[in-house]
């Protein structure tokens, strides 16, 4: 089953969207 | 989000090919917290911001989103992250696809009056009009439909007109 990788980091997520002509999905959640 | 949303298959697949994801919780410090945020708040969650790769916000969007309406979403944002970089056709395409896939969607009119955006710089004046046409006549009740509902009488007779 597939699993959606979370990054952690703000600088290298950018990168890797440019590199790979991707937008950034950033998920603010709450675990209440 | 956490519990239905991200767990689907078709979810998971999906973001995994087309984005770049992050997670952070509201509720712990994190270096990046405030320059993520960019210049809004996070007054509720979940809260999704989408950037472009120079950190430029495409989209946000607060609230739940099940599989289906999360998909169309998603397919909205392609498209205005397509139209950000000039490739038009690319945006109608997700455009498009997002109405047709998830007509019950809440981004479905949204969809429709972007791809009448893109539709504009491809063809001009006249696939505009037809498209706010298809909109207002597919989804009369929504707001997408009244911010389409401009086109002056005098527009619509000189593009009858030919013109």
């Amino acid at each position: 089953m597939s699993e959606i990788q979370w990054r952690d980091r703000l600088q290298p997520a950018l990168e890797e969207a440019r590199d790979g002509g991707k937008p950034v999905l950033l998920y603010f959640w709450t675990p209440e | 989000m956490g519990a239905v949303t991200y767990p689907n298959a078709e979810v998971a697949e999906f973001v995994s090919e087309r984005f770049v994801p992050i997670k952070l919780n509201i509720k712990e410090p994190h270096p990046d917290f405030k320059e993520a945020l960019g210049r809004g708040k996070a007054l509720w969650a979940p809260l999704l911001v989408f950037l472009d790769g120079r950190g430029s916000e495409l989209r946000r969007y607060v609230g739940f989103l099940p599989p289906d309406e999360f998909l169309a979403e998603l397919r909205l944002v392609l498209g205005l992250s397509a139209m950000t970089h000039s490739k038009f056709e690319d945006a109608l395409s997700w455009f498009d696809g997002a109405a047709e896939i998830y007509p019950k969607a809440s981004a479905a009119p949204e969809a429709l009056f972007w791809g009448a955006a893109a539709g504009y710089r491809l063809q001009g004046l006249a696939e505009v009009v037809r498209r706010w046409d298809d909109l207002i006549a597919r989804y009369p009740e929504t707001t997408w439909a009244r911010r389409a509902d401009v086109v002056p009488p005098e527009v619509r007779e000189k593009l009858a007109a030919g013109g």
